[in-house]
């Protein structure tokens, strides 16, 4: 019974560790966990992002990869749709290959586009059990 | 206006209405003199200080509650009891009667901030005079009060409390600045320039009390650098840096280019690393004199009535100049050989820029008034030419115009600090005053340790913070007296 | 049943007075202790929570914590170099808990919980403690990096607006040889108009 989960992490872990160093050019997208379920940036995006109250952004790509000491770091490209400058918030959720949760609830971040602007966050994951990720994004 | 003359028609001979005149004048100043609301609050504090003055905290506060007998629940009256308490040393009362007042003052602030158009106040009472109207405070009164709450929490040795006292002082303080800021800013919107024009109007107006250098330097009439290098000491004996680093820095930047100010924050990294030296870090504040008093003036107002050009008598507050009392210069204690001591915050300073604030708008409502009782006279003089009527109306004018003179008159006019490091144990303290020296035996212990005098008509009244818990030295202060 | 036309009205004022009433008495509710606040210019909880976040995050890359060796920080003071009442403790105390959170860091106590500590060890040598028991005297271990930063800011206003600049910066050295192993910083901007 447990032996299967684990298993699934382990290469999980595995596949993650080995694709996703910072050096040399990281693969868009598909470095990310998930991206195998999702198969495109398109579907990835609609799985880990959540928009509240309608923020007119587009996110152009997402790039994983797992540091040197094995914290999950991820860089989202955003981009305002829009010809006037968007103030919005964002948080990132984390949670461990089996779905727990891996930290508390982080706090918003306030962050203001300009008017068609394409802007890259970029966050670190809280711990080496956060392997995966969801985003909130909020007007 | 001769047209308009009513038919002659004379019941009374002119001697017998002079008599009936004057019978009316003196039954007016009777009632007046009698009635509970026009009583003269300055009168009555002077009595009671003159108590404190002369060695009678006591009595002060016992006749200070029998003036007060039907009124024991004024704000005034707590802030007032407060200070009499703590200069008789009694301080878990004191605090009691502090704590009522800053309930109401409380209540001020969330009054002020559900509607701050209400406590702007500018139309609230256009046509009552001010005296009339519930004393809520001035603004360096409602600083002041959680600042000496904080010093009574010292002289009882609670230092976490006067921690609370001490943050909600800066926190009331940002308040107040929140609000001032708006109902400048809505003044000027309304009112233009009008506003501003201010006291210079008045005819007679003793304008120099509170439009001088001393006065104009001030940022505002509300922060007092003792507050904030209370707060700096307070956070810095709490083991705190970072807050106490503010309070030393605010300090600096409201009284600048006061050494012992800067000196506060440029030590502040060695004194809370240095743990070696066995010393105790005094800070000895004198208090002198006490906070001035605003009293009630006749001055004429010409306004203008459809009925022309009048003169009208109104009353405004005045503060008188005042003799500020003997500022102390120097401290001595244990090993430390005259100290400079700092007078950095003056509060009658403070209650004059506070007047001076609040002229433009005493203006707006007293010309307001004084048109309103301009058109009353003109039409009691026109229906009637006995004159009857007019005297009446011109009683109803003296009597119901009175200035504000409400004010927290047992709050030291001038505070002065000086900061030693001294053995700890009984020390002999020698401050050094323009009028001559006081020596005073005081307990110190503890890494640090706070000795308040007031000094007041040649007495002086000390608190002192007692030994933390453990150490058991006697707490306590003997007088020695003048030299 | 008829009802009369003024009995209505005077429902109706009775209704509206009703209404009003609620609508003026304060209600008291929850809220988010994560959302962005911006009541006022002044230091507050989104600038606490954004600064330790960001601290936190950046400091788990440095190379002495990445390594995995768990090593061991005292925590310093936050000079608070602005005039405003700001408690860098407060912002210390979230870091610590963060990093502490992460696994990759461990904490020696500090300045000022020293007093406590020594307290708490000199009251187990008394003779009512079990001997084999008591906390030793002479078994603390030092730190090998100490954590210390400013947070500064700058003040500007006209008449129509205000604004603030905080700059929180942070350093860790190397207690053993001097050296700075990491340092970071983070900005914020607030305007008030």
């Amino acid at each position: 019974m447990m032996k299967y989960p684990t298993a699934v992490v382990a290469i999980l872990f595995v596949a993650l560790a080995a694709g996703c160093t910072s050096k040399g050019p990281v693969p868009p997208s598909e470095s990310c966990p998930g991206f195998q379920e999702a198969g495109s940036t398109k579907q990835l995006v609609r799985k880990k992002v959540q928009f509240l109250g309608d923020p007119e952004v587009d996110i152009r790509e997402m790039r994983c990869v797992v540091t040197e000491a094995g914290l999950l770091r991820i860089d989202i490209d955003l981009e305002n749709d829009k010809r006037r400058n968007q103030q919005m918030e964002y948080r990132f959720f984390w949670y461990e290959p089996n779905g727990m949760s891996a930290a508390p609830d982080e706090a918003w971040k306030p962050l203001i586009l300009y008017a068609d602007e394409r802007r890259t966050i970029s966050t670190l994951a809280p711990n080496v059990k956060a392997q995966d990720f969801s985003m909130v994004i909020k007007r | 206006m001769p047209d308009r003359k009513p038919p002659a028609h004379r019941p009374v001979t002119p001697q017998a209405f002079t008599r009936l005149r004057l019978a009316i004048v003196l039954a007016a100043a009777l009632l007046a003199g009698g009635c509970a609301t026009f009583r003269s609050y300055q009168f009555e504090l002077s009595r009671t200080i003159d108590l404190v003055e002369v060695g009678h905290p006591d009595k002060a506060l016992e006749t200070f509650e029998r003036f007060n007998r039907r009124s024991r629940s004024s704000l005034l009256y707590f802030m007032e009891k407060g200070e009499l308490l703590r200069i008789a040393g009694r301080y878990t009362e004191s605090q009691q009667a502090w704590f009522e007042a800053d309930a109401q003052v409380q209540k001020w602030e969330s009054s002020a901030l559900a509607n701050p158009e209400r406590v702007l106040g500018a139309a609230a009472s256009l046509l009552v005079s001010d005296a009339s109207r519930p004393y809520e405070g001035q603004d360096y009164e409602k600083v002041m009060l959680t600042t000496r709450m904080a010093l009574n929490h010292l002289a009882l040795g609670e230092w976490d409390l006067a921690r609370v006292a001490i943050r909600r002082t800066h926190e009331r303080e940002a308040l107040i600045a929140r609000l001032r800021e708006q109902q400048v800013r809505k003044l000027e919107e309304q009112e233009g320039d009008k506003a501003r024009a201010g006291m210079r109007e008045i005819d007679g107006y003793p304008v120099r009390t509170i439009d001088n250098p001393g006065v104009n330097a001030l940022r505002n009439s509300y922060q007092s650098a003792f507050s904030h290098y209370l707060a700096g000491f307070v956070y810095e004996a709490l083991g705190e840096p970072s807050l106490a680093a503010a309070g030393y820095r605010q300090a600096i930047e409201l009284q600048p280019g006061v050494a012992l100010l800067e000196q506060g924050l440029d030590g502040l990294d060695g004194r809370v690393f240095d743990r070696g030296s066995g010393l105790t870090d005094v800070l000895v504040v004198i208090e002198t004199g006490s906070a001035p008093a605003r009293a009630s003036t006749g001055f004429n107002l010409p306004v203008f009535t459809d009925a022309g050009l009048l003169v009208v008598p109104m009353s405004f507050p005045v503060i008188r100049e005042q003799s500020g009392g003997a500022r102390a210069r120097a401290v001595s204690m244990g090993e430390v050989d005259n100290t400079g001591a700092a007078t950095i915050t003056s509060v009658d300073l403070m209650a004059r820029r506070a007047l001076k604030d609040d002229m433009p708008l005493i203006m707006l409502r007293a010309v307001a008034r004084a048109t309103a009782k301009g058109v009353l006279q003109a039409q009691a003089r026109r229906r009637d030419d006995t004159g009857l009527a007019g005297a009446l109306a011109i009683i109803g004018t003296v009597i119901t115009e009175r200035a504000d003179e409400r004010s927290w008159r047992t709050l030291p006019a001038e505070i002065a600090i000086a900061r030693l490091s001294v053995a700890p144990g009984t020390q002999l303290l020698e401050i050094e005053t323009e009028s001559g020296r006081q020596a005073l035996e005081v307990n110190v212990s503890g890494r640090y340790a706070l000795i308040c005098v007031r000094l007041i008509g040649g007495r002086a009244y000390v608190a002192a913070t007692p030994a933390p818990p453990g150490q058991s030295a006697r707490a306590g202060v003997r007088h020695i007296g003048l030299r | 049943m008829s009802v009369s036309p003024f009995s209505r009205t005077a429902l109706f004022v009775a209704l509206l007075a009703a209404v009003l009433a609620a609508g003026c008495s304060k209600q008291v509710r929850y809220g988010d202790p994560q959302a962005v606040e911006t009541v006022s210019l002044d230091f507050g909880s989104t600038d606490l929570q954004t600064i330790a976040e960001a601290m936190t995050r950046s400091m788990l890359q440095a190379p002495v914590i990445a390594n995995g060796n768990q090593p061991i920080v005292t925590v310093q003071e936050v000079r608070n170099k602005t005039s405003e009442y700001i408690d860098t403790r407060a912002i210390t105390d979230s870091i610590r808990s963060q990093l502490s959170r992460s696994g990759r860091v461990r904490f020696a106590v500090d300045e000022a919980a020293m007093q406590q500590q020594i307290g708490e060890l000199q009251r187990q040598q008394s003779e009512y403690y079990e001997r084999s028991q008591a906390a030793e005297i002479g078994r603390m271990v030092g730190a090998a990096y100490r954590l210390e930063g400013n947070l500064v800011s700058i003040v500007k206003s006209n008449k129509k607006t205000k604004d603030v600049y905080y700059k929180f910066n942070l350093q860790l050295w190397n207690i053993q040889n001097g050296l700075l192993e990491w340092s970071d910083e983070k900005e914020i901007r607030k305007t008030e108009s």
